[in-house]
C-alpha cells in the first residue's frame, strides 16, 4: 500500500514539471506559426524553419510532455456506463486489464524510441532542412513522455490490483461523467 | 474471426472503463501479437509513436483549442448572450433563443463541444432560471446549443475527420458553416415551438429599446472580427488552415489582453486545458494507428466493402443503416473515437457509393452531435447537469425535442447534399 503512495510524489512532480515543458512548447509554437505566416504573406519572407521545427520538436514534445499528465487528471476519455452500477472494489478491478495491457505496449515502445534516440545521438543523425536538426532531441522528448506514462501505468496497474485486493481505495477512482476533453 | 474476437476485446476494456485510448492501444497489441506474432507487434509499436502523431497539419487541434480557452477566458459567451438576449429576448422563449445564437457566436471562435457548453451552462442558465424558465428546457436549449461547436468553423471533429480522411481540412471547415446555420435555426425554432405551446415554460423576458440594442452590438466587435480573421483568411484562401489556427490562437491572446483579463494563473490553466485535450486526441489517434493496422492486415475493410457493394439495396439505404449505427455508437462511445476507428471503414464504403467524403464528413458530425446529448454516456449532458447542479434525467428530457429536430435536420442534408458543398465549391482554392 505504502508502495502506491510513495511513487505518486516523485511520479507527479515528473509529470508537472514535463507539463511545464509542454506549456513552453506551444506558447512558442503558437508564436513561431503566427510569425511565420505574418511574414510570409505582409513581407513573402516566411521563417524557413518553421516547419521543421514545429513538426521535428514543438509539437512532438507538446503530445508526448503533456501525455502522463493527462492521464494522471483523468483526461482521457472513458466510457462508464458500466462504472456507474459498479462497487468502488468491482470498478477498481475492472481498470487492471486495460491498464496493464497498455502498460505493455508502453514499455515496448519506450524501450524501442529509447534505443532509436542513443543511436540517433551516438552517430550525431541529423534532418537536413534550412538548418540541421538532430533527430536525438525528439527522441528524448518522446522517451521522457512515454516512459512517464508508462510509469503512470504502472502505478494504476499496481494501484487498482492492490485496491480491489484490499477493498478500499489505495489509489482514487477516476471521476464519473463529465470529464476534461473531448470534441 | 480473428477481427471478431479482437473487437470483442476492445468493446469489453471499452465496457470496463479503460481509456479509449489505451483500450484502442491494448487491443490493437493483442491483435497484432496473435496475427504476426512478436516480431510484427514489437515492429509496429516501435514505429508508431513517431508516425501516428506527428505532422504539421496537427498543430491546428492544439492552436485552435488553446484559442478556445482563451476566447472563454475573455468572458466573451457572456458578451454574446448578453447581445442576443438584447434583441430577441421578447420573443416566446427568447433567453432560449439567445441561447442557441451565443452557442453559435460561441461555436464560430471555438471548436470544444464540451467547453461550449461547459461555458453556456455557467452563463446562460441561471439567467434562464431567474426569468422563470422550466429548467428542464433551459437545460436542454444549453445541451443542445453546446454541440454547434462541433460544427461551425473552427470545428475540432471536423479537423480530425479531415486529418484521418485526407481531405481537405479548409474544405471541409467551409462545408460545416451552412448546416451549422440550418441547425442554429432548427433549435431556435424547436425552443420556438415548444415555449408557444406551453408558454409557461418560459415567460417572457423584458423589452429593450432600440438604443439599447445597438448599444450591445460593439461588445461583440472583437469576437466577430477573430471569426472573420479565423474563417474568413481560410475561406478566400490567404492562409492555410493551420497558418489560421496559430493566428487565432495569438488573436484570442490579444482579446484576453484588450479584455484585461490577462492574469498569469488563468493564462497557464487554459494552456494545461489545452494541452491535456490535445494529449486526449493524440492518444485515440496514436492508439488507432496500432489497432489499425491489426484491421488492415485482416483486411475487414476491403471484405466489408465487398460485401456491401454486392447488397441488393440501394446507396441511400446503406447510408441510412451506417447513420443509424453511428447515432447508435454515439450514445455509447466518445466522438474522437468514433470518428479515428470508423472513418477509415466507412469512407472507402461511402466513395465507392458515390458520396463525396467532405460531404460525409459533415454528415458524420451531425449525427455525432445528437451522441453528445443522448443516454447513456452523452457528455455535454453531463456536463451542463454538472455545472448548473440539476438531475441529468432532467437534462435529457429537456433535450429529447432538440433530438428529434436533428433528425429531421440529418434526412435534409442527407437528401439535399449541395446544402454542404455549395460553401467549399466557390473557395479560391
Amino acid at each position: 500500500m505504502a508502495f502506491a503512495k510513495r511513487v505518486a510524489g516523485p511520479l507527479a512532480a515528473l509529470e508537472t514539471a514535463a507539463m511545464a515543458g509542454a506549456g513552453a512548447l506551444l506558447v512558442v509554437m503558437t508564436l513561431v506559426a503566427t510569425t511565420d505566416a505574418a511574414l510570409r504573406y505582409a513581407v513573402n519572407a516566411p521563417l524557413t524553419w518553421s516547419y521543421d521545427l514545429i513538426s521535428l520538436y514543438l509539437l512532438t514534445g507538446v503530445f508526448y510532455l503533456g501525455l502522463s499528465n493527462t492521464l494522471r487528471v483523468d483526461g482521457h476519455i472513458s466510457v462508464d456506463i458500466l462504472h456507474n452500477r459498479m462497487s468502488a472494489r468491482m470498478r477498481h478491478a475492472s481498470l487492471v486489464g486495460g491498464y496493464a495491457l497498455a502498460l505493455f505496449a508502453f514499455a515496448i515502445m519506450t524501450r524501442a524510441v529509447a534505443e532509436r534516440a542513443v543511436e540517433a545521438y551516438s552517430n550525431d543523425e541529423a534532418i537536413v532542412g534550412s538548418l540541421l536538426w538532430p533527430t536525438w532531441i525528439a527522441g528524448a522528448m518522446v522517451t521522457l513522455g512515454l516512459g512517464l506514462t508508462g510509469l503512470r501505468l504502472a502505478h494504476r496497474t499496481v494501484g487498482h490490483l492492490l485496491s480491489a485486493l484490499a477493498g478500499h481505495d489505495v489509489i482514487a477512482l477516476p471521476p464519473l461523467a463529465g470529464r476534461n476533453g473531448d470534441l | 474471426m480473428l477481427a471478431g474476437a479482437v473487437t470483442v476485446l476492445l468493446l469489453v476494456l471499452l465496457a470496463l472503463g479503460t481509456p479509449v485510448a489505451f483500450a484502442l492501444l491494448g487491443a490493437g497489441t493483442v491483435g497484432l501479437w496473435l496475427k504476426g506474432g512478436w516480431p510484427m507487434m514489437a515492429g509496429i509499436l516501435a514505429s508508431s509513436p513517431a508516425s501516428a502523431a506527428t505532422g504539421y497539419e496537427l498543430i491546428t487541434i492544439p492552436m485552435f483549442l488553446f484559442m478556445a480557452e482563451l476566447v472563454i477566458l475573455s468572458g466573451a459567451a457572456m458578451r454574446l448572450f448578453a447581445s442576443a438576449a438584447t434583441w430577441v429576448g421578447r420573443l416566446p422563449g427568447g433567453l432560449g433563443i439567445a441561447t442557441t445564437l451565443a452557442g453559435a457566436g460561441f461555436a464560430a471562435i471555438s471548436g470544444s463541444s464540451t467547453a461550449s457548453a461547459a461555458t453556456l451552462a455557467s452563463t446562460t442558465v441561471p439567467g434562464m432560471l431567474r426569468q422563470g424558465y422550466e429548467p428542464k428546457l433551459a437545460c436542454g436549449v444549453v445541451a443542445i446549443s453546446g454541440t454547434l461547436a462541433m460544427l461551425i468553423p473552427p470545428s475540432i471533429a471536423l479537423i480530425l475527420y479531415g486529418i484521418v480522411a485526407d481531405v481537405s481540412i479548409g474544405k471541409l471547415l467551409m462545408a460545416g458553416i451552412v448546416p451549422g446555420i440550418l441547425v442554429t435555426i432548427v433549435i431556435a425554432l424547436t425552443v420556438f415551438v415548444l415555449v408557444t405551446i406551453n408558454p409557461e415554460s418560459a415567460p417572457n423576458a423584458r423589452a429593450y429599446s432600440m438604443r439599447e440594442k445597438l448599444a450591445s452590438l460593439p461588445p461583440v466587435l472583437p469576437l466577430v472580427a477573430l471569426f472573420a480573421a479565423v474563417t474568413g483568411l481560410i475561406y478566400t484562401g490567404v492562409v492555410t488552415p493551420t497558418e489560421a489556427s496559430a493566428i487565432g490562437a495569438t488573436g484570442a491572446f490579444v482579446l484576453v489582453c484588450w479584455e484585461r483579463k490577462f492574469e498569469a494563473r488563468a493564462i497557464a490553466a487554459a494552456i494545461s486545458n489545452a494541452i491535456r485535450s490535445t494529449c486526449m486526441i493524440l492518444m485515440i489517434i496514436l492508439g488507432a494507428h496500432v489497432f489499425g493496422y491489426f484491421i488492415v492486415l485482416t483486411q475487414v475493410t476491403q471484405n466489408l466493402v465487398a460485401w456491401v457493394a454486392a447488397l441488393p439495396v440501394s446507396p441511400l439505404t446503406v447510408l441510412a443503416i451506417i447513420l443509424a449505427g453511428l447515432l447508435v455508437l454515439g450514445a455509447f462511445m466518445d466522438q474522437a473515437a468514433i470518428i479515428v476507428l470508423t472513418v477509415p471503414i466507412l469512407l472507402p464504403i461511402i466513395t465507392a457509393l458515390g458520396y463525396d467524403p467532405i460531404w460525409f464528413g459533415v454528415i458524420m458530425v451531425v449525427t455525432a452531435e445528437v451522441g453528445l446529448v443522448t443516454p447513456p454516456i452523452g457528455l455535454n449532458a453531463f456536463i451542463v447537469a454538472r455545472y448548473t447542479e440539476r438531475p441529468i434525467g432532467e437534462v435529457f428530457q429537456g433535450v429529447l425535442p432538440h433530438v428529434l429536430a436533428h433528425v429531421v435536420i440529418i434526412a435534409i442534408l442527407v437528401l439535399v447534399p449541395a446544402l454542404t458543398l455549395w460553401l467549399p465549391a466557390t473557395m479560391q482554392r
